[in-house]
């Protein structure tokens, strides 16, 4: 065997992972609050619900409940190409790295830094996977905290995949991959903060500026 | 003769639920959408021929307002 094909293995699957995670934070960010929902659309007025549309527009050509499930289920698929792109680095050894490496950063002896940095996003995918196989045990807040933690992660794995990979950075397909991964994301994240129009977040919203008043008094 | 209801019904949380209205996604058989988002629910138990659909629907709850459980438990 060619004793390179494991270290092509490991950049191949690292820019999948990569590409894969930035799906996984779209569809997530696409189905979270109530992006897309019939009554969400509205300002303040309830709508007059058409039956036909009751499940409102779709998004990517699914439902959102499809959207929701192909956030869950690609996340795995993300995560069984980040362990052949870690094990064949590991096993590789080009750059030898030991198991440690691959959960506690900057310790590593190759590119202490940004090895660290996939360390790092490492430990907190692991955490959301974990606590989302447990949603269902634990109190929802923590739930959510650590869930949002993925918007810590993937910054990290951008940042893992451009300085990681200098020589493959060289190349302008590989810079284009991951300039359109930052656009996706930043996209999907601007349309997400975009405020529900919900009525009950309406009614939400007013209540607080309510109670705020009231202390001035 | 086989049987055609379990004895699992879905429970719904008011309190809890913020209209995200995926449940009615997954299980459109039993479940509505009121016209602010809301869920109505079909009485009675889940049929066999709907329960993956059900569990589903619980499952896809952002905020767990949704859970199946045994009809003499949600009774009360």
């Amino acid at each position: 065997m060619d004793a390179q094909v494991l270290w092509y293995v490991s950049r191949a699957t690292g820019v999948v992972s990569l590409v894969l995670l930035t799906a996984v934070m779209v569809l997530g960010m696409a189905t979270s609050g109530r992006a897309g929902s019939p009554a969400a659309a509205t300002s303040g007025v309830a709508p007059a619900p058409a039956a036909p549309s009751r499940f409102g527009p779709s998004r990517f050509g699914l439902s959102r409940a499809g959207v929701h499930r192909l956030h869950r289920e690609m996340s795995l698929v993300a995560l069984v190409f980040l362990v052949v792109h870690i094990a064949s680095a590991l096993v590789d050894g080009y750059v030898g790295l030991n198991l440690l490496d691959v959960f506690v950063p900057f310790g590593a002896d190759y590119s202490p830094l940004w090895i660290g940095f996939g360390a790092v996003a490492v430990d907190l995918l692991l955490a959301v996977g974990v606590s989302s196989l447990l949603r269902s045990r634990i109190p929802r807040p923590v739930w959510r905290g650590i869930h949002l933690t993925a918007y810590a992660m993937w910054p990290l794995a951008v940042l893992h995949t451009a300085f990681t990979a200098g020589g493959d950075m060289a190349s302008l397909w590989m810079q284009l991959v991951v300039a359109a991964n930052v656009v996706a994301v930043v996209a999907a994240a601007l349309r997400w903060r975009r405020r529900d129009q919900h009525p009950d977040a309406l009614a939400r919203r007013a209540g607080d500026l309510r109670h705020l008043a009231g202390n001035v008094r | 003769m086989a049987r055609t209801a379990t004895d699992l019904t879905l429970q719904w949380n008011p309190i809890d639920c913020r209209a995200f209205g995926l449940c009615a996604e997954e299980l459109p058989e039993g479940i509505v959408l009121d016209e602010w988002g809301y869920p109505l629910l079909a009485a009675g138990p889940i049929p066999v021929r709907l329960l993956r659909r059900a569990r589903a629907a619980a499952a896809a709850c952002p905020v767990l307002a949704l859970k199946l459980v045994a009809r003499s438990r949600s009774a009360s």
